[in-house]
């Protein structure tokens, strides 16, 4: 067992793991962080993505001791309170989704693509997400919520109110401990 | 039978100032926002494998590499993981409704999609 220390959508996670426990299933069956679905398992779907420190990571190819002392933001973590993010609101507004199992995994690609590129274009859209694979919507609406999304952005919009509760979003700075 | 007049129904409905304002907003062929993204977007999904419930068990299942073949033996792993209350299935083979139609193979096998045998564990199976 190693002992790993792991903030998660803003709560610091203490835990001992085995070290063959890939992220996924750490965040999963020890946090109960199961707004992160498991795709494919073989880092073919991105489903399973998270940011790591800021950059996005498929969590099915991650294992949890490597992310000990990283800050882990999940899908259940982008959100603030009530809140969206505006990729959030524009993947709602623009129809990116259908059975939404590739959604967590879209949105997270997509906030690490706008901050490499503020203003991507339509096929720097699609390059930036090909890790990503969505049997309902036929990529034309991921895309266009994630152009949509980054003008929000640049016009200095930060996060919409949904008028909705997003569940899952904790205070920062609190800690709790996993037991065995 | 009874007279319905339009124009006094028109006149009514004038008075009471029951009639909106037509706007310019076209929603006729227009797609609407779906209720369910909320959970969607947020995380908040329900799927089976997202189900957590306290002494909430798994179970694997065991398929055979052979589309039709017998079982000559089988081995029971015995409680290791699974917990005592749910022991690891065989086929059962005394009843007449399980032999006619079993959830597992028992000693024969046929086609692929039959399974072996099954056994619970706490945790979901990970490879």
């Amino acid at each position: 067992m190693t002992r790993i220390s792991v903030t998660v959508d803003g709560v610091r996670q203490d835990d001992d793991v085995e070290p063959r426990l890939l992220l996924v299933h750490w965040l999963r069956d020890r946090l109960g962080r199961v707004g992160t679905p498991i795709g494919c398992d073989t880092s073919n779907c991105g489903s399973c993505t998270v940011l790591l420190d800021g950059r996005s990571a498929k969590s099915c190819t991650v294992l949890a001791v490597q992310a000990d002392g990283c800050d882990v933001t999940t899908v259940q973590g982008l959100a603030e309170g009530s809140t969206w993010h505006p990729v959030q609101q524009a993947f709602h507004e623009q129809h990116a989704l259908q059975c939404g199992f590739c959604t967590p995994g879209m949105m997270l690609a997509a906030v690490d693509l706008l901050k490499d590129n503020p203003d991507p274009t339509d096929d720097e859209v699609r390059h930036g997400l090909e890790g990503n694979l969505c049997r309902c919507t036929g990529y034309q609406n991921i895309v266009r919520a994630v152009r949509s999304a980054a003008s929000t952005m640049r016009d200095g919009g930060g996060t919409t109110d949904s008028g909705t509760t997003s569940s899952g979003t904790t205070d920062s700075g609190a800690t709790t401990e996993v037991s065995a | 039978m009874s007279h319905i007049d339009p124009e006094g129904i028109a006149e009514a409905v004038e008075e009471a100032d029951a009639l909106s304002e037509p706007t310019s907003a076209k929603q006729i062929g227009q797609s609407r926002l779906r209720k369910e993204d909320a959970r969607l977007v947020t995380g908040a999904t329900t799927w089976t494998d997202n189900i957590q419930m306290p002494g909430l068990l798994h179970m694997a299942v065991l398929r055979s590499p052979m589309a039709h073949a017998r079982v000559r033996s089988s081995t029971c792993p015995g409680p290791r993981r699974a917990p005592a209350s749910s022991p690891c299935s065989p086929a059962p083979t005394s009843r007449r409704t399980w032999r006619r139609c079993p959830a597992l193979a028992g000693d024969r096998r046929h086609g692929a999609p039959r399974p072996l045998a099954a056994g619970p564990r706490r945790g979901p199976p990970r490879r």
